[in-house]
């Protein structure tokens, strides 16, 4: 398969971007970069009207633990409901276990 | 209040407002909790593009009726209860000046805007519990500190079985509920 690229000119530097859809999906951990590959995933629940089903980030092994602490930690003991209203599944990414 | 950002500017008018007595009660629940539920925290999150509001999301305010029907307009300034108005939703976040605290976050440059009213203690206990976290979670937060694959083993054990204690704890609330 031919991969269609964006070449993004920064002077010195030219970073080659896989054009839309073909972006390797990473470690969803956005408090700084990482590059180590997934293998957890948390799916939470979605709230919304609109609503198009439960979401699944996923994240390196240290990401995960961290991500889900906080999730229990801060976000569930701070907002209503209970576990389940912000936890759909976790775990491995190939065995996640729903609740 | 008014809020810059890089291609929008957005005015939010802050009122003294003066309950009346009917409404008084009502109001205060806001604050301090009704029927052992936790107390409710308005909220306005609005997102703009190239200048222009594109969505907006408010939780537990009154709208301009329900503000005009409820209260009237306080001309003494050091009213205990007051107003943010948002004109592009036409809302309004009611402050108690004694019990409140106010927490306006801009991000994306200014594009999103989020207004957060919470009582003080309970701000002051989100604090004691972030600061937990981050006492107890501090070096996987890190990007600088390495942790072992044996340390990594215990953190992914340590948050799973607080799913499972956490579970457990609303299963004992549910049946203690339904024996009461």
């Amino acid at each position: 398969m031919m991969s269609t690229k964006i070449t993004l000119d920064h002077g010195d530097i030219d970073i080659d971007l896989p054009a839309e859809g073909q972006r390797p999906r990473g470690c969803d951990w956005n408090e700084s970069v990482c590059t180590d590959t997934p293998t957890h995933t948390i799916v939470v629940p979605d709230h919304d009207e609109d609503a198009s089903g439960p979401h699944a980030s996923t994240y390196c092994a240290r990401h995960y633990a961290v991500s889900l602490a906080e999730l229990l930690t801060l976000h569930v003991q701070q907002c209503s409901g209970g576990v389940r209203e912000h936890l759909s599944a976790y775990g491995e990414i190939s065995a996640p276990r729903w609740l | 209040m008014r809020i810059d950002s890089t291609d929008r500017s957005v005015d939010f008018p802050i009122k003294p407002w003066l309950a009346n007595d009917q409404s008084t009660e009502s109001i205060r629940s806001w604050v301090d909790g009704e029927d052992g539920l936790a107390p409710l925290q308005p909220t306005l999150v609005l997102h703009s593009e190239g200048g222009i509001l594109r969505d907006a999301r408010v939780d537990h305010a009154l709208d301009t009726e329900q503000l005009e029907h409820f209260t009237r307009a306080a001309e003494d300034e050091d009213s205990p209860w007051w107003v943010i108005e948002d004109p592009n939703t036409r809302t309004g976040l009611l402050v108690s000046r004694e019990h409140h605290l106010v927490t306006v976050e801009t991000d994306d440059d200014g594009a999103t805007v989020h207004i957060h009213v919470e009582p003080r203690r309970a701000k002051a206990e989100r604090d004691k519990q972030r600061d937990r976290f981050a006492r107890r979670w501090g070096p996987w937060l890190d990007p600088d500190a390495a942790l072992g694959p044996d340390q990594i083993r215990r953190g992914i054990a340590r948050a799973e079985e607080m799913v499972l204690e956490l579970l457990a704890e609303e299963t004992t609330d549910d049946s203690e509920d339904s024996d009461a």
